[in-house]
């Protein structure tokens, strides 16, 4: 065949092989048609072509070819591990001389809980959401960055805190083209005041609702 | 460190998952990897469901061992959890990933090679992708000579496959099994992007020769 003794890609008619085999699915152009270099390598490449798509859609749908159920248990494990070493926000009214809140929740389960009452609103998708600690609010401001994503700063040692924490909601969200934003973001507002509360018994101070995007329903 | 908090939030994904995670598949892949990168796990498992499958395949073309494909799939999805934070663009999330793997199988390849152990045998990799698919689903011929011969054919891709040089095989797969960029294949191959186009090439060009024999 024309190409085994060549080292650069090109054809001896000029056409680089590359070319050729970008158009292998189509019907060859009237210089393939013509040219035997090209018409040699396009029956070379064509066998190539078939078998190499017929072995790629065989292969998704093999089901031998799925990794062992448990490894997602695994990798999951060690995630949500890692998410409980994300920041505790103080839960829980200590006494007036206790130095320290034994009770505390995790940032991720605030968010999470913000997410789930944004995406209950119809029309919208929540993409990112920041749960921050109002400083002074219900204990001293903590040191730190505020990121609520897994490898964040890990756990304060002690909380002075005197009373249960309030905190700040971002949420960044796309609205459905169909909507109208204030209204959306009325009904967000109440129903992630309600579920924070309700889920993780933190008072929620400000929801900043953040439209990034629109979409089609 | 006070432990005694871990408890309030133990029951937090529970009796909520199964909702969240049908809602989480219906999104669009870059809001999911938004959601995942802020901590949610139930879009961290649904960007495991996309990917282990994919991710595995490549795994067992590269190393040509299940076990070893196994292990390179948990540390690329427990990276990927870790590393996520830092990834700014959420669309190149998928290259992002495949890069990740295949770093991952990359690195072990090269281990391999190191020690002088047994490179990729091209026998396990048949029998690990090859003529076993062919013959249990459809290969569309009712024939059974062209049946069989299709097999054989397919059965020979492999082979050659397996015996192509590890940078060559590795562009290949990815161009032509997972249908990555030319740019995307660079920055996981972490080679500019002429030198994985001339592997790319040389690869055809092996398996095109090879495969006359199988004719």
């Amino acid at each position: 065949m024309a190409m085994s003794e060549r080292s650069t890609s090109r054809l001896a008619c000029g056409r680089d092989i590359d070319e050729v085999w970008e158009r292998i699915e189509s019907p060859p152009d009237e210089h393939e048609l013509e040219c035997p270099h090209c018409r040699n390598a396009r029956s070379d490449l064509g066998n190539l072509a078939r078998l190499t798509a017929s072995q790629r859609d065989e292969e998704r749908v093999d089901p031998d070819l799925e990794p062992d159920p448990a490894i997602l248990g695994r990798i999951m494990a060690i995630a949500r591990a890692e998410v409980r070493r994300g920041r505790q926000l103080p839960l829980d009214e200590p006494d007036a001389e206790g130095p320290v809140a034994e009770l505390t929740v995790s940032e991720q389960a605030v968010s999470a809980s913000a997410r789930r009452a944004g995406d209950a609103v119809d029309g919208v998708q929540v993409e990112r959401c920041e749960v921050v600690l109002v400083p002074g609010g219900g204990s001293p401001a903590v040191s730190g960055s505020v990121g609520s994503g897994p490898g964040g700063p890990g756990v304060p040692e002690s909380y002075r805190a005197s009373r249960p924490s309030i905190v700040d909601v971002t949420l960044q969200v796309s609205v459905s083209i169909a909507l109208s934003i204030p209204e959306v973001a009325r009904e967000m507002r109440s129903n992630v005041m309600r579920r924070v509360n309700d889920e993780v018994g933190i008072d929620v101070r400000r929801i900043h609702i953040d439209v990034r995007d629109a979409h089609d329903d | 460190m006070s432990e005694s908090g871990t408890d309030t939030d133990a029951g937090d994904d529970a009796g909520h998952v199964g909702n969240a995670r049908r809602q989480v598949a219906d999104l669009p892949e870059a809001m999911i990897v938004g959601r995942a990168q802020d901590g949610d796990l139930a879009a961290f498992e649904e960007l495991n469901r996309r990917y282990q499958g994919p991710l595995y395949r490549l795994a067992v073309r590269l190393l040509a061992d299940r076990g070893e494909a196994e292990d390179a799939l948990q540390d690329t999805m427990v990276a990927v959890w870790r590393k996520l934070p830092s990834l700014t663009e959420l669309p190149a999330f998928h290259g992002w990933i495949y890069q990740i793997m295949t770093r991952r199988c990359m690195s072990v390849l090269r281990t391999r090679a190191r020690r002088s152990t047994d490179p990729v045998d091209a026998d396990d990799m048949a029998e690990l992708t090859g003529d076993r698919s062919v013959l249990g689903n459809g290969s569309g011929y009712s024939d059974p000579a062209a049946a069989t011969e299709y097999a054989e054919q397919l059965r020979g891709l492999n082979e050659e496959l397996a015996n192509l040089p590890d940078e060559q095989r590795a562009c290949w797969v990815l161009r032509e099994f997972h249908e990555l960029s030319y740019p995307e294949i660079a920055y996981a191959m972490n080679l500019p992007v002429s030198t994985v186009r001339g592997r790319i090439a040389r690869a055809r060009q092996n398996l095109a020769r090879g495969m006359e024999a199988w004719r």
